[in-house]
């Protein structure tokens, strides 16, 4: 059920209407049954795995629990742990990567072992993170274990973020899932709100983004001169695809009484890679520090590698390798969630090596500005910062976009041999081809310059949506009419596109 | 604030935004023939309803055929119909005006794809007054589309061509006007019944089409679902269904021999088991009407008007030489 549909759109006014009548204390129930119902509509196919996975990290946090709390079994709660993620990772592994590995060892050995038919579940990637996440943090004794299993099953589940996310952590979210919530108009005007704003995201600026995107990245030959033009439509494609998608995400969530974290903060506004992680996809980014990043660092071999290190190249620089090192493994693993293929795993390491690198050159960036008296903060500095961090964001996009590494590479060799803007007029954008490119363009254009507005105003700590309540009712309802006016518009008149996150 | 305050500000700003999107329709989505064709076979009591695609729609003038058959018809066939449409439509007229006989135009081309969001999707169901049918044709083919289908259904037009014509939708829906002669261009006519007459080219200079290559095993299941239920429905209406195929200039017969071949027969034997009445001037009903291309205007089959006039005496003649009484 796509989050743009008719059919979704009815699904949640029903499910609002359902769960603000029933006595509160069922809400969560109502949440719990809607969400498999989103699920089962979506193939009813794919429940088994949803089920398997919250079923194992129900009981294995059950068992975690206990082996904590009895002392002769403490022993075994690492044990049990590693069994829990062993079987929901393991699924994971085995519905997402198992052909990859099938396909490699074809080609490395020459052998001709068949691929696997395996269905590939909706959201798999999100909800087997968030309930590895809880047994961690049960294991780590950072939360209790949920002893009502349908309680739990809601945490899994629960249907928003389903899809594409964001990875919630237990705690925050059980403190809201299972309380009353009483019905606000103001809770219902700030979720529509903000699931407007999602929308105009996605239909206006992603979809015809992508339109332009799709159609260089699809005919490599002919559009050779304007690989970097499609570098930046991706760009704008997938930011506003994605945050648009977490924006109607936490926008439903909102109506229902719930605050998800949040997964984007002005990522085009980093002043550098670490920066821009920290701004992009954070669930994911704060699940990788959190049950990745700091375990390795903190392991004993890493320590011992970190002493070997500072004795090997010194104090300063020896302390940085094993970040450095954890970097890499985070970044790897970052690339792999994204999908089985060499290039999302030339993707991560990427993303890897320009974070690694920039840890262990932080000294010498440091005595650089020093010696050019720059203190950081200046504004052109920032400036330059920010246009430096998006030129090496984007120019990863060649990996993450196409098709095969040979088609980035392939890329990557276009884009700085050839050159030819005006192959731009040549795209065919809206259905069929039958939208006028300029119009197109101007479109996107308007559409770049409000988020970069909006977003320099945020940034600037400037509260946007306190400000829209504040207004006299008739002009925020003016301006929610403009927004919704504007999907119809000025969106996108090619066939419309699924999100791209919900694919992962 | 007061709850009931409070109650009637939403209740405000909802009817806000429905006036705001009903307005917006009433401004931008322009008056199209299909407005014409439900309004006239809703209001008036038709004998025959024409059904199908493009061909239907320009190939097929009711009134010759009625000259023949004594029978009063119109058009509801156009490009961009599919079996589902045509379905919905019956479903429509069942509800509100039953008319006594169906005839299916069948285009073996639309059959190979499917309605696809954006084109023309919304033609028919925009149309459609407060009804069951239209209930149900939502459920059946809106339900999954995105929800600018339901919101803003001009969405479909270009915005230029909705501003252009905007004082002639506004003239045309507060007037509740049908008048043709809005509908008329420099290529074509439309005509009260709903037949397009489109205006004689010169053959000899004219570009040849790429017609829609027919295969059985890439027919979309939905279409002939969607065909079978449609006979099932005029059977259990005491509707009677025909289906009709309107010859094809002789070069695009001779140069997509093969995919038109498995075409006939695929649908002869089809409708030869639902025993129903198809009359293809292609294969049997070959020599009753010429195929020369100066009849036509395009390589796919649509006729000149002076041509489709002539089709559709021989049209009632077979009718009439084939009832089923």
């Amino acid at each position: 059920m796509s989050l743009v549909s008719n059919l979704f759109v009815l699904f949640v006014v029903l499910t609002l209407v359902i769960y603000y009548i029933v006595p509160k204390k069922l809400q969560w129930m109502v949440l719990l049954f809607f969400s498999y119902l989103y699920y089962i509509a979506g193939g009813a196919k794919y429940v088994f795995f949803i089920l398997f996975s919250t079923i194992v990290t129900y009981v294995f946090a059950l068992l975690i629990q206990n082996a904590h709390d009895s002392e002769n079994r403490k022993k075994y709660a690492k044990l049990l742990l590693i069994i829990g993620l062993c079987c929901n990772l393991g699924m994971l592994g085995v519905v997402k990567y198992a052909n990859f590995f099938i396909e490699n060892i074809n080609l490395l050995f020459k052998a001709n072992i068949p691929g696997l038919s395996i269905l590939f579940p909706l959201g798999i990637s999100f909800f087997t993170f968030q309930s590895s996440g809880y047994l961690i943090d049960v294991y780590w004794k950072r939360v209790k274990a949920e002893k009502n299993p349908f309680r739990y099953a809601l945490f899994v589940s629960f249907f928003p973020q389903l899809l594409q996310g964001p990875i919630g952590r237990y705690q925050p979210l059980a403190d809201q899932l299972y309380v009353p919530h009483a019905f606000s108009f103001l809770t219902i005007s700030r979720g529509a709100e903000r699931i407007l704003w999602g929308f105009c995201k996605k239909m206006i600026l992603a979809d015809w983004a992508g339109c332009f995107a799709d159609a260089i990245w699809g005919n490599m030959d002919k559009y050779n001169g304007i690989m970097f033009f499609g570098l930046i439509f991706y760009g704008i494609q997938l930011y506003a695809d994605f945050s648009g998608g977490m924006d109607v995400v936490i926008g439903i969530a909102e109506m229902f009484g719930i605050t998800l974290e949040e997964n984007f903060r002005r990522p085009y506004f980093a002043v550098s890679m670490a920066d821009f992680w920290k701004r992009w996809h954070m669930t994911l980014g704060e699940w990788m520090m959190n049950y990745v990043f700091y375990p390795v660092s903190l392991s004993k071999w890493m320590v011992k590698f970190g002493k070997w290190s500072k004795q090997k190249w010194g104090r300063k620089q020896g302390r940085v390798v094993p970040i450095a090192l954890a970097d890499l493994i985070v970044f790897f693993l970052v690339g792999i969630w994204h999908g089985a293929s060499w290039k999302y795993v030339a993707y991560g390491l990427l993303n890897g090596v320009i974070i690694a690198f920039s840890e262990l050159m932080v000294n010498q960036y440091r005595n650089w500005r020093t010696k050019l008296n720059i203190k950081g903060t200046e504004k052109w500095f920032v400036i330059f910062a920010v246009v430096r961090t998006y030129i090496i964001v984007n120019l990863r996009w060649f990996f993450d976009r196409s098709d095969t590494l040979t088609d980035a590479f392939y890329m990557i060799k276009q884009a700085f041999t050839h050159f030819d803007p005006s192959q731009l007029m040549l795209i065919s954008a809206g259905r069929g081809g039958t939208a006028f490119v300029p119009w197109a363009l101007l479109i996107i254009a308007v559409g770049c310059v409000i988020m970069v507005t909006v977003g320099y105003f945020q940034e600037k700590g400037y509260k946007i949506r306190e400000s829209l309540e504040k207004l006299p009712l008739p002009v925020t309802v003016g301006i929610y009419i403009l927004l919704l006016v504007a999907i119809g518009m000025f969106g996108s008149t090619a066939t419309p596109k699924g999100f791209i996150y919900a694919q992962f | 604030m007061h709850s009931s305050k409070k109650i009637f500000r939403f209740i405000a700003v909802i009817c806000v935004f429905a006036i705001a999107i009903w307005g917006l329709d009433f401004l931008l989505y322009p008056c199209t023939f299909i407005r014409n064709d439900l309004h006239a076979v809703l209001e008036e009591p038709m004998d025959d309803v024409y059904l199908g695609t493009s061909h239907g729609r320009m190939n097929i003038d009711p009134d010759k055929v009625g000259e023949i058959t004594g029978t009063k018809g119109h058009v509801l066939a156009v490009g961009g119909e599919y079996a589902i449409d045509a379905y919905y439509m019956t479903k429509l007229m069942i509800e509100k005006q039953k008319p006594k006989r169906i005839i299916y135009e069948v285009s073996p081309g639309y059959f190979m794809t499917e309605k696809e969001e954006g084109n023309n999707y919304l033609l028919f169901y925009h149309e459609f007054p407060l009804s069951m049918a239209k209930l149900e044709y939502f459920k059946a083919a809106l339900f999954k589309t995105n929800f600018r289908t339901m919101l803003f259904p001009w969405y479909e037009y270009p915005l230029d061509y909705e501003l252009g014509r905007i004082s002639k939708t506004v003239f045309q829906k507060w007037n509740h006007n049908y008048d043709p002669a809005y509908l008329k261009s420099s290529t074509q006519e439309y005509h009260e019944n709903g037949f397009i007459e489109r205006y004689p080219v010169d053959t000899t200079t004219m570009a040849k089409d790429k017609i829609t290559s027919f295969d059985e095993a890439k027919i979309k299941t939905t279409n002939m679902e969607y065909l079978d239920k449609l006979v099932t429905l005029c059977r259990d209406n005491d509707i009677e269904f025909i289906a009709v195929t309107t010859p094809m200039p002789l070069d695009s017969l001779i140069e997509y021999e093969e995919e038109f071949k498995a075409a006939w027969k695929y649908f002869g034997s089809f409708f030869a088991e639902r025993d129903v009445q198809y009359f293809n001037f292609n294969v049997e009903l070959f020599q009753a009407f010429p195929h020369d291309l100066e009849l036509f205007t395009d390589y796919d089959g649509h006729m000149n008007g002076d041509a489709a006039r002539e089709f559709s005496t021989v049209l009632g003649k077979v009718f009439m030489a084939n009832r089923r009484d």
